[in-house]
């Protein structure tokens, strides 16, 4: 009897370690580009156009975090229209070939190499369009996002109740009434959650942006048809850059894209908080 | 049961094609809204016109490129943005060729096929706007920058993997004074396809004639002292200056603001004339002065000269592994806003742009001949 309550209690220890340790990167990292990134943050920074290596201003990130709302924001627009009705799709006619050829069919894409989906912009949306333009950014992004979207709407729309449908069928309401608004009210914090993982997941994407969006310098927005720049990106070149000035500015970019990837996470952990029925 | 499975399927269809479009036609409002101001500025200050130009290419142009354009666009009070992106020489030559963007930044000239692509279509306009210099570095704890001396057929036979250690006798017998250790020498070279490796297998094969039957010179190239377990890869500059720094007893090729900006040690290379050297202004300028008298006009080929001929220059002092970076431009543009632009621009960099002060360190400007030759290739834009 003995033993085993301490074989028990060495197991829990163990468990309880190994589960502290695998939640120390997500902490190193936060702490890290904080301490590192946050000195250089200020209001300017966040609207200026980037620094020359050497001499001028202390620069910011303006086109950068501009361009990054703008692709965070259609990517889930797009991938949040796609995504949410074949998740609604998967999840109310789950029994249908298609339905589950298409939930294979995601689920392989969720492990797709985003670098590759982003050659795909680059073919149907950069050469043809003979410009490397915003729009096959946000493209891109969504192709990235629909899965993760699309998934995670069909979970929510599987958490509900069968009794809740069958009594909205019964009194006699169509299928979109029914999907939209009597089962959208009910999933509508786990659709939610889903938009924002998918949000998150646009705005710290990278390969899927080196071959589409180009990036700029000195301007913010100038149609979905131009260049257009983006956070990850600012932060990919000026890192691998000799000069310290564009390191800094790297640092204070990382730390700007985390504290928008972590706010994401904020609401979408207060929205899941509990779900009413 | 069949009506509503459809309905709820084009219902969804419907509202994303119409999310869509209601975004694209966003985007196209506010695209039409730029044109119009670029035309008010355009009819306010009459011949000035006022855009953007995008470029790409070369990140070893890419820190003088930033400088520039965020000059020239204080200077023009924002009515010329120039956008330059750092994605490689490679990439900006293909990028230019699928007509992807305005110029390209590259550090060899245009590729030969490409080159001839253009001709009888749209045409070329190349010409140098930048010099750089390639240093060999090296991480040996006990020997100070600027002290370890090398020649081009030492370096080949480190490269080649001739030479293994630090006390090999050649290395000794050009460094006397210095305590070398019994240690291997770790090669570390670029992985990806780069301007400054062509640059720097076309020293070597220039000086040593056995490299060029064995290895040759090209963006990448097969490194014999990586069979021998003796080499390391690195992607990018960046990439080889850290792989230097992190690994006792290396060596590595550069460009030079690299060099300086990871403060890695660098070598004293032998010219021609047997004098030990390092980039200076005066060590690249000598090597520019026989230099000069060979280069082609800006809508030649250049692919031949550069960098095969251009390497290890005549002159007493001169630096041997100097380097252009080139700027690569069509002679005809549908659109005569870019065209301006373009010329605009240019013409800026090659005069003013060259001035002491418009320089950011690591680099050197053109002599006047050599910033002529772009100067000329402009007034082919049209």
């Amino acid at each position: 009897m003995n033993r085993r309550r301490l074989e028990e209690k060495i197991m829990l220890g163990v468990i309880s370690l190994l589960a502290i340790i695998s939640a120390i990167p997500i902490f190193a990292i936060i702490i890290n580009i904080y301490s590192e990134g946050l000195k250089y943050v200020s209001l300017s920074f966040l609207i200026d156009f980037p620094p020359p290596p050497i001499s001028g201003g202390a620069g910011g990130i303006g086109p950068a975090l501009v361009g990054s709302l703008i692709l965070i924001g259609l990517a889930t627009v797009i991938g949040g229209a796609i995504g949410f009705f074949t998740g609604l799709y998967l999840s109310e006619y789950s029994h249908t070939k298609l339905a589950q050829y298409t939930q294979m069919f995601l689920q392989i894409m969720v492990e797709f190499p985003t670098i590759i989906i982003g050659l795909f912009a680059y073919s149907v949306l950069v050469a043809p369009l003979k410009r490397f333009n915003a729009f096959a950014g946000a493209f891109a992004l969504s192709i990235v996002i629909i899965p993760y979207i699309a998934l995670n709407v069909r979970e929510a729309y599987k958490s509900i109740p069968y009794t809740l449908k069958e009594a909205a069928f019964s009194l006699g309401l169509s299928y979109p009434k029914v999907y939209l608004r009597v089962l959208l009210s009910t999933a509508k914090r786990g659709v939610l959650t889903a938009l924002l993982i998918g949000m998150a997941k646009a705005g710290g994407e990278t390969a899927p942006l080196l071959l589409t969006i180009l990036g700029t310098t000195f301007t913010y927005f100038e149609g979905l048809d131009q260049p257009i720049n983006a956070i990850p990106l600012l932060i990919y070149n000026f890192a691998l850059s000799p000069y310290e000035r564009w390191h800094q500015v790297a640092w204070g970019a990382s730390a700007v894209l985390l504290t928008i990837i972590l706010t994401i996470f904020i609401i979408s952990r207060l929205v899941v908080k509990e779900v009413k029925i | 049961m069949m009506m509503g499975k459809k309905l709820v399927l084009v219902v969804g269809l419907i509202l994303a094609v119409a999310v869509v479009s209601l975004s694209l036609l966003l985007g196209g409002g506010i695209t039409t809204d730029t044109v119009t101001t670029q035309t008010v500025i355009q009819t306010v200050t009459q011949k000035q016109v006022a855009g953007t130009i995008n470029g790409a290419g070369a990140s070893f142009l890419n820190p003088q490129m930033q400088a520039w354009a965020s000059k020239f666009y204080e200077l023009t009070k924002g009515r010329v943005k120039v956008n330059y992106q750092s994605i490689g020489s490679g990439a900006g030559q293909a990028n230019f060729k699928e007509g992807l963007i305005d110029f390209a930044g590259s550090d060899p000239p245009l590729k030969k096929e490409i080159y001839d692509e253009f001709q009888g279509k749209s045409g070329i306009i190349q010409f140098p706007v930048i010099i750089g210099t390639i240093v060999v570095v090296y991480n040996i704890p006990n020997i100070e920058t600027q002290k370890l001396r090398l020649t081009g057929e030492v370096i080949a036979k480190i490269y080649l993997g001739e030479i293994v250690y630090w006390d090999d006798p050649l290395i000794k017998e050009l460094n006397p004074d210095l305590n070398l250790p019994h240690e291997k020498i770790i090669a570390v070279h670029r992985s990806d396809g780069s301007g400054t490796t062509r640059v720097f297998t076309a020293y070597l094969s220039k000086i040593y004639k056995p490299w060029k039957e064995k290895v040759g010179s090209d963006f990448t190239v097969q490194w014999p002292v990586d069979q021998l377990g003796n080499g390391v890869g690195a992607k990018g500059n960046e990439g080889v200056a850290a792989a230097v720094q992190q690994n006792l007893y290396s060596i590595g090729y550069v460009e030079t603001a690299y060099a300086y900006g990871s403060g890695l040690k660098i070598a004293l290379i032998r010219n021609r004339n047997g004098q030990y050297v390092i980039p200076t202004e005066e060590t690249v300028k000598s090597s520019l002065i026989e230099l000069t008298k060979i280069l082609p006009k800006a809508h030649e080929d250049w692919s031949k000269i550069f960098p095969d001929e251009t390497v290890d220059p005549p002159g007493l002092k001169s630096y041997p592994i100097v380097s252009f970076s080139f700027i690569i431009l069509r002679q005809d543009y549908d659109d005569e806003i870019k065209v301006a632009l373009l010329r605009e621009f240019f013409t800026w960099v090659l005069t003013e742009g060259q001035k002491k002060e418009n320089i950011v360190p690591g680099y050197y400007p053109l002599p006047p001949e050599v910033a002529q030759i772009g100067l000329e290739g402009l007034k082919l834009l049209r």
